[in-house]
């Protein structure tokens, strides 16, 4: 396949840029661009085209990535050919000319089999893989498999392969390691086989542990059993032990009670209700005769009192006269009290008439009590009166205030000035308020236009270049800015060129000046033979021989040419010396040709550093000539503006400048313009105002332009005439009211008059008779006369009431005097004599004695049957008492006291015994638990109680050393069983790390699968490199010779296989005049880059000879060859080019100045981007 | 009317196999699977309140040695026993090769038939008969069937029997007979246990593979269960596979074959595993992805199928209950290898060397001898089990081949060239 044309539609900084690979033959094409020319661009450009677009691409950066665009044409072997397009798309990205989508398929016959990656390898080679290629065939010391494999397979370098699978290989594992993958796994594989062999329980445990449990649990119920029987004999022997004493003490007890015989049993109590009677019997009889002596001492005192029996008849009555005689007593003391008062009471009552009416008489003045009952007519004529008077004076005073404001009204009209109408004036005003502040905007802009006018000046004046006034900046000619950045474009053109002139002769001199320093060393280092002197030096020795020759056989006379020829010496020693001289030359010549040839290489690269010095200096001439062109045409366009223009690019940007401040200029005329515009209407508005300022009288020039004053005296013009219009129609609204308040005043003052007429008939009537006929009284004085003719009614009323209190006193007096009288005559007439007081009092006393004597012998009378009582009492209960003793006696049986007691003596000893007897078998129950007394009195029979506690504590000491510990061992055996069962649960431990062992399983396996396919891999790999080269070693490293002698540039004649030192054949590269060879450790790096690519190229050629040939990519692999080297690796790649197509990107000039040399032979064709 | 479930091949404890555990992995939720789908079981037995459940061998499993796992089942047959549900078991020939068998006191619900010869056990009240027989040895070659008591009758007659029948593939053909073999015996129901896939061997009589309840690696994919049976007046009127496994294993072949990308890729991968997912019936689920199809970025997912894995395993835990057992990365490439590395090149010569190479255990321990002494170093269960490692089977090298190759081919083709 070759490719036959490669369009850079859209790509990186290409637009539309078509490189055409046409040649006959397939051809060698070196694409030649400086850098930041794009020739990266291109090569991705190229591999853009046969594999698509990458997922990321640097070339996007003109044209978008969905823009991107490439196009070509490839051909294959058999002639066919294809054009299409490709964009970047994921699919469909293979286009025809006409833009409709290609199958995917469709360039699969012109990339047989090849997809990018072994495309790059195989096709590809750029510096990068040259140089790494150079080391590993160093660093694998020439190993020749490693470098024909590498080369063959189109990698640079195997070493990194074999070691990265034997790198992750170790890491995986190491039969030693501890910390690799697999060896980890396999320890923690390990680990948890134990941990589920360690959590696993075998039948066998549980079953011996169930056995261990079952056992335990049967031989301690036995065991309990059994200590349960000990217990029980125990216990049995330790009651026996207790019942033996109490069973002798009742032996005891029985028999006493035989001993005591027949006894009767008395009750418990009888000796102290014995003891109790006698007692009682004693105090009764001391009891009664104590009363007997008291009842005759009483009878006799009672014989010796009596009393006054009428006396205590009338009590009630000489009580009640004894009291009353209080009351009777006062009444005579108030009685003269009362009597000074009443004459008191009428005095002054007869005091008060005269006051009012002399002329009566006191017994005369109820003639007047009616006028009291009109006291309250009179009251409220007294109140109506003075309202009436007050309502009168009240009208009269409205009329006169009213009177007088009408009176001030009027003179207040006469003064106001008269009114006018103003209305055209307001309207003016209003619309000269409408134009706002217009004085101001006016101002403002005026300020503003002179300040845009002084900066623009000043801003043109810094400019410089022009002078002028400022309006003619508007339409000033001047060049487009266009035209403007054209000749900056032409000058820095001219500047750049100027300065690659300028720099490429400053390299030229100064390479001059190296080749002149090396000239000059090779000469200071000796003198360099040349040809020339050689020839020199050989034609004089030719000439010596000569001149020799004709004296010798020819006899001629040759002493002057002699001379000529060597003025010192003698002929035949002159010859010698020249012959000597050629001879030394000559081989100087020979030992020093590399001298030699370099001192001819220097003059020559001398010669054409000044050829191209020379060339420079013709460049720079056509350089100026150029400039001076430019400048004329260049002030040519600044012409007309009559500017002296600086260069383009400062020119740019003062044009730039300047046209900013034209339109500043252009921006102060439109403000000028609203200025103007402005000022006219404010005059018109001024005017207006002053036209209606006149009909309104008021002749007014104002001095200013200005509105404002206009408009300020207008509006207080028009505010004062509003004022006094409000001011008239404000008083004649005053008027009227007190026009109406005059009028009320006068029908008030009327209605007030007619009522105080009213009033005073009335008040005639109500005080009649408080005066004497004909009299007249005002209302002032009516209640001072009314409060006194009632306080002489009142005092009259009081007299009255004392004289009749004095009559009832008087009459009571009477009536208790009669009582006392009758009395005395039924009761004690002996005091009927006495006076009233002390014989009431004497009697009272009389009565308390009586009194006294008769309650002592109701006493006496009361004691008496008490004692009586008493005696007959105590001899009822001595009579019981004596009863009851004899009870006793009949009771026990016996006939007297003494034998009583004796008998209860004896029931009291036979009680003790029998309880004693009592508490003994009851302590014998209790013991027995159950068993009747003749029982256990039987068990007893036979037993030595002193053997008992010997018998006791064996049985004891049998439980508590022998059973009981055996039991609390056998609880602990079952608690320990129970628990090591309880832990046999079921647990589920050893089943999950058996599941977590298999996880690592599978990781082990995982790996260990993939070590093996390392392990493999690297085998097969290296086996497959031996292999290779033992096939190809042959064939390919001929092919390799060959291009490694044209590429040294004979340098080395070929290659050649070694055996190493460890049996590897390693390569050697031969040198004609060394058998040995020189190893690739002996080579230059540069030489080693040559081998390399000697191998490339061979194993490429060799393919060539099987396949499809492809298009061999190369990228800069020249940059440190040297230039004849670069020479010969231009003209192999020309010879490979008979065959493929080579295409060839560089950014060195010198590539394609060599490559120039052999252009136009049909297969190298040089395209420039 | 009476109802009982059918069930074998438990395995009970038997580990799950090939999960190799990685961050993220859903491990709690498959903890003990084996018992917990058991206990599923019980719960299903408890809450249907079936009449009695058999279980037709292997009940264990025969390389499992911890006799607690006799304990659990002992403890859950306690349950059963408190909800009066009585189980009839046969022996197969794991339970046979168990140690836990023998020992294990079993509550009285459980009965356990003889190894000697068939035995009968009566069940009255529902007029059901049931016949069976354990496996006296871990191999049983005769024909146990043929020995199997005549039918009652007037009873519904059930043989509980571990066989493979005439055989069965990936299974030991113990106990061998046919199905005319059981259908001589005149019973009206097989209950047959041994092959862990379930089948339905015949309807008349029924004969019946209930499966294991829980798949236990890779080759056992697919719900689990055991099988329910309604019985009425005689008759079986219903037959009903219930599910219980709680890990349910997945076989995905993912189709790349239209991936243009590896993005593209990674959408069919996640769309496989949430399909997958979504069967599992919230069933966590132990997935084996197989990329296959002649697919353009084949080279890619070779080259970086390692990284590509773990990140696939993010997506897997990111759909939630999914184990990525294992991403088998069996894409080819849209063209030959052979034409792609074309004739002559170092690389073709290469290719015919592998293709060339001899490959058995043999001669590759011959050929690598550092293999040895791996091989030594290994855990010896990694050369046992159904796959084996360095087995030497056709399958096995033919991969190891083939991986061998993408391995070198993706190195000196991807990396070679950029040294």
């Amino acid at each position: 396949m070759r490719i036959k044309r490669l369009e850079l539609k859209a790509f990186g900084p290409f637009t539309d840029k078509t490189l055409e690979f046409y040649s006959e033959r397939p051809g060698l094409h070196i694409i030649y661009g400086p850098n930041e020319a794009g020739k990266s661009s291109s090569l991705r450009a190229l591999k853009a085209l046969l594999y698509g677009f990458p997922e990321r691409t640097a070339d996007s950066f003109v044209h978008p990535n969905e823009n991107l665009l490439v196009a070509g044409c490839l051909q294959a072997d058999d002639n066919r050919e294809i054009c299409f397009q490709r964009r970047k798309r994921r699919k469909a990205d293979i286009l025809d000319a006409a833009g409709n989508p290609l199958a995917e398929g469709a360039l699969a016959p012109f990339l047989p089999g090849i997809d990018q990656g072994l495309f790059e390898s195989l096709y590809g080679i750029d510096h990068a893989v040259l140089v790494q290629g150079g080391e590993d065939i160093l660093a694998q010391k020439g190993e020749v498999g490693q470098a024909l494999f590498a080369a063959g397979s189109g990698i640079s370098s195997l070493r990194p392969i074999l070691d990265s699978l034997d790198k992750e290989a170790d890491e995986l594992f190491k039969a030693r390691g501890s910390k690799q993958l697999i060896n980890t796994a396999i320890a923690e594989y390990k680990e948890l086989q134990r941990t589920v062999k360690h959590a696993s329980l075998s039948s066998r445990q549980w079953q011996e542990h169930q056995r261990q449990l079952d056992d335990a649990v049967n031989q301690r119920q036995r065991l309990q059993d059994e200590r349960e029987a000990k217990q029980k004999q125990e216990h049995h022997l330790e009651r026996l032990k207790r019942a033996i004493p109490s069973l002798a003490r009742r032996a005891k007890l029985v028999q006493q009670l035989q001993e005591l015989g027949e006894v009767k049993v008395l009750p418990l109590d009888l000796a102290e209700k014995k003891r109790d009677v006698e007692q009682q019997q004693r105090a009764t009889e001391l009891l009664r005769q104590k009363a007997r002596g008291s009842l005759d001492l009483l009878s006799r005192k009672k014989e010796g009192v009596s009393f006054n029996q009428i006396l205590v008849d009338h009590a009630g009555a000489i009580a009640d006269l004894h009291q009353r005689l209080g009351e009777y007593r006062k009444g005579m003391r108030d009685r003269s009290r009362l009597e000074g008062m009443r004459t008191s009471d009428r005095m002054e009552a007869a005091e008060l008439l005269k006051r009012i009416r002399p002329d009566l008489p006191l017994a005369d003045v109820e003639f007047l009590r009616p006028v009291l009952l009109r006291k309250k007519t009179i009251q409220e004529l007294i109140n109506s009166h003075h309202t009436l008077v007050l309502q009168v004076a009240q009208a009269k005073k409205h009329a006169g205030e009213a009177k007088r404001q009408l009176d001030a009204i009027a003179k207040a009209l006469t003064q106001l000035p008269e009114a006018k109408d103003a209305g055209a004036l307001s309207r003016a005003v209003k619309l000269a308020g409408k134009a706002g502040a217009i004085d101001a905007e006016i101002k403002a802009k005026s300020r503003e236009i002179a300040s845009d006018t002084k900066e623009c000046a000043a801003d043109l004046a810094r400019l410089g270049r022009w002078t002028g006034e400022l309006r003619r900046v508007v339409d000033l000619p001047l060049p487009l800015p266009e035209t403007v950045k054209g000749f900056a474009g032409r000058y820095q053109e001219l500047e750049e060129r100027r300065r690659q002139l300028a720099k490429e002769t400053r390299e030229t001199d100064k390479e001059l000046q190296q080749a002149v320093a090396e000239k000059k060393r090779i000469e200071y280092s000796g003198e360099v033979p040349t040809e020339e002197e050689l020839g020199q030096v050989r034609s004089k020795r030719d000439k010596g021989w000569g001149l020799l020759r004709r004296q010798w056989l020819a006899g001629e006379d040759v002493v002057r040419e002699s001379l000529e020829y060597d003025p010192q010496l003698a002929l035949p020693a002159a010859y010698e010396k020249f012959v000597s001289d050629a001879d030394t030359l000559a081989d100087r010549l020979r030992r020093e040709a590399d001298r030699a040839a370099g001192f001819a290489a220097i003059r020559a690269r001398m010669e054409s550093l000044e050829a191209a010095r020379n060339d420079l200096v013709r460049r720079q001439d056509e350089l100026a000539a150029q400039g001076q062109v430019f400048a004329v045409a260049w002030q040519e366009i600044w012409q007309e503006s009559g500017i002296e223009p600086l260069s383009p690019a400062e020119m740019a940007s003062w044009l730039n400048e300047f046209a900013t401040i034209r339109s500043r200029v252009k921006d102060i005329g439109k403000k000028q313009q609203e200025v103007d515009e402005k000022k006219e209407l404010r005059r018109s508005l001024q005017q207006g105002l002053i036209l209606e300022l006149h009909r309104l009288g008021e002749v007014k020039d104002f001095t200013s332009d200005e509105l404002e004053p206009a408009i300020v005296f207008s509006e207080t013009l028009l505010e004062e005439n509003g004022s006094n219009e409000i001011r008239r129609e404000r008083l004649f609204e005053k008027k009227q009211r007190f026009e109406e308040s005059l009028e009320k005043s006068g029908i008030d003052l009327a209605a007030a008059e007619k009522a105080l007429a009213e009033w005073r008939g009335k008040w005639q009537d109500a005080v009649q008779g408080l005066v004497a006929a004909g009299g007249r009284v005002g209302p002032s004085d009516v209640n001072t006369m009314l409060d006194d003719l009632q306080s002489c009614f009142g005092k009259i009323k009081e007299a009255e009431g004392y004289r009749k209190r004095i009559d009832g006193i008087d009459r009571d007096a009477a009536a208790y005097e009669n009582e006392v009288g009758n009395l005395l005559q039924r009761v004690a007439p002996e005091l009927v004599s006495a006076p009233l007081e002390q014989a009431v009092t004497r009697l009272q006393a009389m009565l308390g004695k009586a009194n006294e004597d008769k309650a002592l012998l109701a006493k006496y009378a009361e004691d008496m049957e008490i004692l009586e009582g008493e005696i007959r009492h105590a001899e009822e209960t001595l009579q019981s008492l004596n009863r009851q003793m004899e009870e006793f006696f009949r009771l026990a049986g016996c006939p007297g006291s003494e034998e009583l007691d004796k008998a209860i003596d004896r029931s009291a000893e036979w009680r003790k015994i029998k309880d004693m007897l009592v508490e003994v078998e009851a302590t014998l129950a209790e013991i027995a638990e159950g068993l009747s007394l003749e029982e256990i009195t039987r068990e007893t029979q036979g037993l030595q109680p002193a053997e008992l506690p010997g018998q006791i504590d064996s049985i004891k000491r049998e439980i508590r050393e022998e059973l009981s510990p055996k039991i609390d061992d056998l609880f602990e055996v079952i608690g320990r069983e129970k628990n090591e069962l309880g832990k046999m649960d079921g647990s589920s431990l050893a089943a999950e790390a058996a599941e977590k062992s298999e996880r690592v399983l599978a990781r082990i396996r995982r790996l260990a699968d993939r070590y093996v396919r390392l392990k493999l891999a690297a085998k097969v790999l290296q086996q497959e490199i031996e292999r290779y080269r033992e096939e190809h070693q042959d064939p390919i490293l001929k092919l390799a010779s060959g291009y490694f002698r044209e590429l040294t540039l004979g340098s080395f004649t070929g290659l050649r296989t070694d055996i190493a030192d460890n049996g590897q054949p390693v390569l050697a590269g031969l040198r004609s005049d060394d058998a040995r060879g020189v190893y690739v450790q002996g080579m230059s790096s540069g030489t080693r880059d040559q081998l390399y690519l000697a191998l490339r190229l061979a194993t490429l050629e060799w393919r060539l000879q099987s396949g499809e040939p492809m298009p061999f990519i190369v990228d800069d692999i020249l940059i440190n060859f040297d230039d004849e080297r670069v020479k010969a690796t231009i003209k192999v790649l020309a010879g490979l080019a008979e065959k493929t197509q080579v295409i060839l990107f560089t950014h060195h000039r010198q590539v394609v100045e060599d490559a120039r040399e052999m252009e136009g032979k049909g297969q190298v064709l040089i395209h420039e981007l | 009317m009476f109802k009982f479930l059918h069930t074998a091949d438990i395995h009970l404890d038997s580990p799950l196999k090939g999960l190799e555990s990685y961050e993220d992995a859903p491990v709690e939720e498959i903890r003990g699977a084996s018992r917990r789908a058991f206990d599923n079981l019980i719960d299903f037995a408890i809450e249907e309140e079936v009449d009695f459940i058999l279980i037709a061998g292997d009940l264990y499993d025969g390389d499992w040695k911890d006799y607690n796992t006799g304990l659990f089942f002992v403890n859950r047959m306690g349950r059963l026993k408190r909800a009066g549900i009585r189980v009839f078991i046969v022996s197969g020939n794991h339970d046979a090769a168990s140690h836990t068998t023998r020992a294990l006191p079993l509550p009285d619900n459980v009965i356990h038939f003889s190894a000697k010869k068939a035995e009968t056990k009566l069940l009255d009240e529902l007029g059901v008969a049931i016949h069976g027989r354990s496996y006296p040895a871990k191999a049983v070659s005769e024909n146990l069937a043929s020995l199997y008591p005549a039918k009652y009758a007037g009873y519904f007659n059930i043989g509980l029997l571990h066989t493979a029948l005439t055989g069965r593939e990936g299974h030991e053909p113990y106990a061998p007979c046919s199905v005319d073999d059981l259908r001589a015996r005149g019973y009206d129901y097989w209950a047959l246990g041994h092959v862990h896939q379930q089948e339905v061997v015949a309807r008349d009589p029924w004969i019946i593979f209930p499966g294991n309840i829980q798949g236990r690696h890779i080759r056992e994919v697919g719900a689990k269960g055991a099988t329910l049976v309604t019985v009425e007046e005689g008759r079986v009127t219903a037959v009903e596979q219930r599910e219980f496994d709680v890990l349910r294993w997945s076989l995905c072949r993912v189709d790349v074959s239209t991936c243009e990308t590896i993005d593209a890729v990674f959408g069919q991968v996640r769309q496989t595993i949430e399909t997958g997912r979504t069967a599992g019936d919230g069933r966590t689920l132990a997935m084996r992805l197989i990329l296959a199809g002649a697919c353009p970025v084949h080279a890619d997912l070779i080259d970086r199928s390692a990284r590509l894995i773990d990140e696939f395993r993010g997506e897997a835990a990111a759909a939630g209950e999914v184990w990525l057992e294992k991403v088998l990365v069996q894409t080819r490439r849209r063209t030959d290898l052979a034409e792609i590395v074309g004739r002559d090149t170092a690389l073709a010569g290469l290719l015919h060397s592998l293709e060339d190479l001899q490959l058995s255990t043999e001669e590759l321990l011959a050929l690598v001898p550092d293999l040895s002494a791996f091989k030594s170093k290994l855990p010896p269960e990694l050369f046992a089990g159904d796959e084996p490692f360095l087995a030497d089977t056709q399958g096995q090298m033919d991969t190891l081949r083939a991986e061998v190759t993408e391995l070198l081919v993706a190195r000196l083709l991807q990396h070679g060239g950029r040294g």
